[in-house]
């Protein structure tokens, strides 16, 4: 990558966004109402963390970060799709903390999600997992 | 919920700073290891968004309350 002048200043812009995006993102999560939108800041925001970083110029080999980021996603997309009875157990697994905490106990001790419980049908546990998952991080 | 995703955006960050770096011969493992970083921390960002995304969706449908 050439050194373009302002190239810096770009970069540096496009993580201040970042870090303001991922902010907003974790503000937007704490309510049900805006989560999905806190879900799409925190994709923008990543997107603009990883673009400024491949405009570095430190960075000058671009095909195994291609490979890589190809090689992921396809990994990744039938994580994503796998069936909703397995998200908990996978979510705590990503999160690392799956011998620690039972999502279970989790919606037990916070009132809304309960509700959220019962209203559908027990699947409220799938979000005491995330939340717990979420909450010790 | 998608805080693990928004800390492995971080992860993926350096790992294309190891990846992308110049490096002698000496220091291929960086390159190699930082290459797996990528893939690792790509296909869990990816699957964890569309997890989330499906989620929440189930939360937008509410239907009328039961009785």
């Amino acid at each position: 990558m050439t050194n373009l002048p302002g190239l810096e200043h770009i970069i540096e812009i496009t993580y201040l966004i970042a870090t303001a995006l991922f902010i907003l993102s974790l503000k937007w999560l704490s309510s049900p109402t805006t989560a999905r939108r806190g879900v799409f800041a925190g994709e923008l925001g990543m997107l603009l963390a990883i673009a400024g970083t491949l405009l570095h110029h430190g960075i000058v080999e671009y095909k195994w970060i291609v490979i890589a980021l190809v090689l992921g996603t396809i990994i990744g997309v039938p994580l994503g799709n796998v069936a909703m009875t397995a998200v908990r157990r996978i979510l705590l697994a990503h999160s690392g903390c799956a011998p620690l905490h039972d999502g279970r106990a989790f919606t037990r001790s916070h009132p809304w999600l309960a509700d959220l419980h019962r209203q559908l049908d027990g699947r409220g546990e799938i979000a005491g997992g995330i939340a717990a998952a979420a909450h010790h991080l | 919920m998608s805080l693990t995703n928004a800390l492995d955006a971080i992860a993926v960050v350096g790992a294309i700073i190891l990846a992308g770096e110049y490096h002698t011969h000496g220091a291929m493992l960086a390159k190699i290891l930082g290459t797996i970083a990528i893939v690792a921390a790509t296909s869990n960002i990816v699957g964890g968004f569309l997890i989330t995304d499906r989620m929440l969706k189930m939360f937008k449908a509410s239907g009328p309350k039961r009785p």
